[in-house]
């Protein structure tokens, strides 16, 4: 597969951005050589590299896009906007309709709150925890991503050690162990904060065990503890009233972002009246995040959510391919896994602990132009048509046939 | 053979210093063998380190570094506290895993010559000895040389991240013979 432009292009870059392409996205983040470096172009669930390749897509903007890429309903009211402005002195009424609407459709919430991306909001929200509580911990799950601030970001850098000092960790779904920590913080707790399910990269995704979360929810309710979903990647893709209706629990806080704007900068916290006073006190603000056109998208798309029971369409997708791409790969001897929930499968090969196995299998899937990610979730869309299944696993067929 | 604490610095970059007298007077054989030998490790500093040929020896030390840090510095060591046994091949495209860093339990990390396995839990790729040699040194942009292919990331990519961080701390801290 021809890459020479992206090449091209990724010198360019290394000479004036730091690492060339930074963040998740990032070569380094192991992506095998044969994946391109830039998009031109994207439609539905295809996008077309800087080289002029053709790919089937499963990464969806790394979960940003729930409706295709240019969905036309969304892309007509980003149009309608961008004629009007997107960023004023005042923010437009579609703050308020985004937030009546989301408030609507989510049961816990009475307020909605806007910025631009997860990690916004999930710092946010954990100082709203430590505002309403007058606590200071916060507890997390071990390998949880939650954003790229310093108390909880994947990297080593940059940091000092308070930035983490009031930051406790449990492992996922080990509720004797996050007893434990309730216990000996007593009355020092202020949040907890967790994903639906564990979707840590690098590693197969968890779901939650049946008792786990009505566990989480009993020792917050007890101690007085806030529990915030980081719903950023999940939300849209498990239920279309949030992602704590499919695991049927209740949050006091979440968080959205990813596919809410579908492909526009936008992220939400919602929460209940009990919150009000606390978020009115913790600053909030940023340079566009008065963005009209993301919220004319995200108010778009969240309609298009509602109206089309989008995220049970999006599982019913997943569950039809993943099933069929791993009865496909185990009659080839590769006894692929997809772990998780199958609108956002994460893919593992049975005794590969170092994923040199599913390297290798994404390298020669991306050689035959499928976007399939080796240590990170992919996120399946609405956009997935039957014809895009179909063509991607006769791809994975002569795929299976070189990687044998 | 002992020397003040400036002094030594002075015979590590490259310049001539004096001994601790007391230490040379009593023991004048073993002083001689000393000074022989430190000559023959300046005659080393001072060899032509681009040679493809000295690559992986600048390559060995860079990791021997790296390990002292993983093993004895504080802040390095809890990076790897997760890690019970694992290793790390490094390897060329022309001739494969020469040098592993590996940990086995209870054991410190340590840098194997002998490569009797290839079993990593991760693999570095160099491209070319120019790679290895830049990598060695602290040249390369470690980003910018796994989108262009100079170097790649094979399996368990999470503890390369790691001892790369490292790497680069050792960098930071110590001088490089290309200082």
């Amino acid at each position: 597969m021809n890459r020479s432009k992206s090449d091209d292009w990724f010198k360019r870059a290394g000479k004036v951005i730091p690492g060339g392409i930074y963040g998740h996205v990032a070569p380094a983040a192991g992506l095998p050589l044969s994946f391109p470096h830039y998009c031109e172009e994207a439609k539905g669930a295809r996008f077309t590299d800087l080289d002029g390749n053709e790919w089937i897509d499963y990464m969806c903007g790394f979960g940003a896009i729930l409706h295709g890429y240019r969905n036309p309903i969304v892309e007509e009211k980003v149009s309608n906007q961008s004629l009007k402005g997107s960023v004023f002195n005042q923010p437009s009424t579609l703050m308020v309709e985004l937030a009546e609407a989301m408030v609507n459709a989510i049961d816990f919430a009475d307020w909605a709150v806007f910025a631009k991306n997860g990690s916004d909001l999930t710092t946010w929200a954990i100082r709203v925890a430590r505002e309403k509580t007058g606590r200071e911990y916060i507890i997390k799950a071990k390998g949880a991503y939650h954003g790229v601030d310093a108390w909880c970001d994947p990297g080593f850098g940059g940091r000092i050690p308070s930035d983490r000092e009031k930051i406790l960790e449990f492992n996922w779904n080990n509720l004797d162990e996050l007893s434990d920590l309730f216990n000996q913080n007593k009355g020092k707790i202020a949040g907890i904060i967790l994903t639906p399910y564990h979707h840590a990269a690098f590693a197969p995704s968890e779901l939650p065990l049946p008792d786990f979360w009505s566990g989480v929810e009993d020792l917050c309710r007890r101690d007085g503890i806030t529990l915030i979903l980081d719903d950023v990647r999940t939300g849209g893709r498990l239920h279309d009233g949030g992602s704590h209706r499919f695991f049927n629990f209740t949050p006091d806080m979440a968080i959205y972002s990813k596919a809410l704007g579908n492909g526009y900068a936008i992220s939400a916290c919602l929460s209940s009246e009990e919150f009000r006073k606390a978020a009115c006190d913790v600053f909030l603000t940023g340079s566009c995040w008065n963005d009209a056109v993301a919220m004319a998208a995200a108010l778009a798309s969240f309609k298009l959510s509602q109206e089309n029971q989008i995220a049970s369409k999006v599982l019913n997708i997943g569950e039809m391919f993943v099933r069929r791409l791993e009865k496909l790969t185990n009659s080839y001897g590769v006894e692929l896994k997809m772990t998780g929930p199958p609108s956002m499968p994460y893919p593992f090969i049975e005794g590969d602990t170092n994923l040199f196995k599913i390297q290798k299998f994404c390298q020669f899937c991306s050689e035959e132009g499928l976007y399939f990610h080796p240590h990170h979730n992919w996120f399946l869309g609405s956009a997935h048509s039957e014809c895009d299944l179909e063509e991607s696993l006769k791809r994975v067929e002569k795929a299976l046939r070189r990687y044998r | 053979m002992s020397f003040k604490d400036a002094k030594l610095m002075k015979v590590t970059s490259g310049e001539f210093a004096l001994p601790c007298l007391s230490n040379f007077l009593a023991s004048p054989f073993s002083a001689f063998l000393a000074i022989k030998s430190l000559i023959r490790v300046g005659q080393i500093h001072r060899y032509n380190w681009n040679d493809p040929n000295y690559t992986k020896v600048v390559l060995a030390a860079a990791l021997e570094a790296t390990v002292n840090y993983i093993n004895y510095s504080p802040a390095c060591r809890i990076l790897f506290e997760d890690y019970e046994e694992a290793s790390i091949g490094f390897s060329s495209l022309k001739e494969g895993v020469f040098l592993v860093v590996s940990k086995a339990e209870s054991d410190l990390w340590k840098l194997e010559h002998e490569v009797h396995s290839v079993d990593s839990n991760a693999t570095l790729v160099f491209r070319s000895d120019e790679s290895i040699f830049s990598t060695a040194v602290g040249e390369i942009d470690h980003m910018v040389a796994v989108g262009n292919g100079e170097i790649q990331l094979l399996g368990n990519i999470p503890l390369l991240e790691k001892f790369g961080y490292v790497s680069r701390i050792v960098r930071k801290e110590l001088p490089s013979i290309n200082e």
